[in-house]
């Protein structure tokens, strides 16, 4: 792929995002500057622990929450500038798939109503119209016509989390969110919606950001991946390249935590001290210096730059520089990876 | 009559229990639960029978709903309405838990039997300090003053590796992360070194990072006091790390029961099969063997 053709369909460019903490001028910093992008069709897996960042992002890349600062580039239109009026249209081929289905679902619509509620507003189908794509939409999402007069809360789990997805990609969307889609469901109900969403992906052309603290769904689902701690971007690369090859220490001992289902694996874990501090107080420096059995003086004082370490995998740590071996920097960066911050 | 466990030397855990004393301490018989609703009646639990040894580390596992929850509270006799044991006894020490008094039961949990719950939100009173409620379930059952069993808290925290032991005996249950707080509720249920700890998802939303830390505490903390645990859970990977044998549950039944390596390797009932093939599956394919310690970043 010549680095001239620009198949990005999202560019984030630098977003910030701070909650204000309550009091006086104490902020929550959610997210801290992170930059990325993800190519049309691909699914992006974004991984971490508990306020890394995660989930406010994706709700960011949507504008269900604004941005504090930062551009968000939507087939090169940046939607962070638009007026509400101006976004409306963008909507509909922007949706979001969340973490708990029945909570996502309004217990007093039918399924019916829920899944035409976008069509209401987004398209010019008249109910007729609305109803015979309302149909279709169960039938991709292989529920049966049965469903549309039900009430979320005669669904389980995985049949709410459907419906979701029915609703999601009703307006024909480009671009799905899927925020933690299957956390929530039982491990039966698991593999039924994400066979389903990867079905989906290659019939409609769909593009995914596909967040997730289980590492083994994006290790099974994801073309890249971007591991997320404390706010920013600890390291991104292609798939297979960050997991056989993490470069970055907390990479490295996420990947090394897991517990996989066979006893017959030997585990080579290096268990981490202690816990991710507050977003509220974030550390001076890399923020991983705290627990990283790593770190030096060059650490600090500053966030280390996300360095390039393959063409399209980067990793924010000081020590990469170090490396006797030479880095492949002799090929442009892909352009589907911004350049550091 | 007893049956020694069998146990492969899969790594170099150190097992405690091994040898010919290893009698049952813990044993329920066809125990039925039913919770009322309304008219209906719903069995949650059915014909549930268990063995728990010295020592023995047994994992009771099962998707949300099959209950295995209700069937490790039942043996400790913490079924509270709707729900209701029907049927069954539970025998400890030759007596059926199931007919004590609920004052003669709380005698036995907190020292021969501890509890850790998966919400510590429900174990621990916001009001007090974490010391002053650690302190409590100790002198619950030692004669001793407050400032005495503080002592033996702080000792039993510092066990545990904590560094800062003070500031958490100071702090209130509010002021906890996650992981914390579930190192609390390990240190409750432990301080008094039980016989048997019933733990019920104590890793279920915590971070995976801390997972392994919280597992690791409660393998050596039972490894110390010679407890043996009832760890529920759904997750087949901390079943296949941690657990010398393995009870699975499905719709209130129990369906199977082997040894960690003989159910993995072959599973019988055909659900236990599909759950294990496909557990499998995930962790051969996606689970990279990693370099032993930690390397310096390397390119590829």
């Amino acid at each position: 792929m010549s680095s001239s053709e620009n198949t990005s369909l999202l560019e984030v460019q630098a977003l910030v995002k701070r909650f204000p903490a309550g009091r006086g001028n104490t902020f929550v910093r959610a997210v801290n500057g992170i930059s990325f992008s993800v190519g049309r069709g691909e699914i992006l897996g974004i991984v971490g622990e508990s306020g890394c960042g995660k989930s406010t992002v994706g709700r960011c890349l949507l504008r269900l929450i604004e941005p504090t600062a930062g551009r968000i580039l939507f087939d090169r239109i940046d939607i962070t500038r638009l007026s509400w009026r101006q976004l409306l249209p963008l909507r509909a081929r922007m949706q979001m798939v969340f973490q708990d289905p029945l909570g996502s679902l309004n217990p007093r619509m039918l399924v019916r109503d829920i899944i035409e509620e976008p069509l209401r507003l987004h398209t010019g189908l008249d109910g007729l119209g609305r109803g015979q794509r309302a149909a279709e939409l169960l039938d991709l999402v292989l529920l049966s016509k049965r469903y549309l007069h039900r009430l979320p809360r005669e669904l389980s789990g995985g049949e709410a989390q459907r419906v979701g997805i029915a609703r999601a990609i009703a307006t024909n969307p480009d671009l799905l969110v899927l925020d933690e889609p299957t956390s929530s469901l039982d491990f039966s109900a698991r593999s039924g919606i994400l066979s389903l969403l990867m079905r989906l992906r290659e019939e409609l052309g769909l593009t995914y950001v596909f967040i997730s603290h289980d590492l083994y769904t994006i290790g099974a689902y994801c073309d890249r991946v971007m591991v997320m701690y404390l706010g920013v971007v600890a390291e991104i690369g292609p798939r297979r390249s960050v997991f056989d090859r993490p470069q970055h220490p907390y990479t490295q001992a996420l990947l090394s935590a897991r517990l996989p289902a066979d006893p017959g694996i030997r585990l080579g874990r290096h268990v981490l001290r202690g816990e991710v501090p507050s977003s509220i107080d974030v550390p001076q420096g890399c923020v991983f210096a705290s627990r990283c059995p790593l770190v030096r003086e060059d650490c600090l004082p500053e966030q280390p730059p996300l360095t390039v370490v393959g063409s399209t995998h980067m990793a924010a740590c000081v020590r990469i520089a170090d490396s006797t071996n030479m880095l492949d920097l002799g090929q442009a960066p892909d352009p589907r990876v911004s350049s550091p911050i | 009559m007893w049956e020694m466990p069998s146990r492969t030397d899969m790594d170099d855990r150190d097992q405690s229990g091994e040898g010919p004393s290893n009698s049952v301490i813990l044993e329920g018989r066809n125990i039925q639960v039913v919770y009322h609703s309304g008219e209906r009646a719903v069995a949650a639990v059915e014909d549930f029978s268990i063995r728990i040894r010295e020592g023995e580390f047994v994992g009771l596992v099962g998707e949300s709903g099959c209950g295995k929850s209700t069937a490790a509270l039942a043996l400790l006799g913490l079924v509270r309405p709707p729900g209701k044991v029907v049927q069954g006894m539970v025998l400890y020490r030759g007596e059926d838990l199931l007919r004590k008094l609920e004052s003669q039961l709380r005698m036995i949990r907190g020292s021969d039997i501890g509890l850790v719950v998966q919400n510590p939100n429900s174990a621990l009173n916001p009001l007090l300090t974490i010391g002053t409620q650690i302190a409590n379930v100790y002198r619950d059952h030692h004669p001793v003053s407050k400032s005495v069993a503080l002592k033996r808290v702080a000792s039993v925290l510092k066990g545990m590796g904590i560094d800062d032991v003070r500031r958490w005996m100071n702090s209130y249950p509010h002021q906890l992360s996650g992981g914390m707080a579930q190192r609390v509720l390990i240190a409750m249920a432990t301080i008094n070194e039980p016989k048997l700890l019933v733990a019920d998802e104590p890793t279920t939303g915590l971070d995976v990072t801390v997972q392994g830390q919280i597992l690791d505490l409660i393998q050596s903390r039972v490894q110390e006091t010679g407890s043996a645990v009832l760890l529920v859970t759904h997750d087949l990977g901390i079943v296949a790390h941690y657990c010398d044998r393995v009870v699975v549950m499905l719709s209130g039944r129990i369906i199977e029961e082997a040894q960690v390596q003989v159910l993995f390797s072959m599973p019988r009932h055909p659900y236990t099969k599909k759950l294990v093939a496909s557990s499998l599956e995930q962790a051969r394919a996606t689970h990279h063997i990693p370099t032993a310690g930690f390397h310096r970043p390397q390119p590829p």
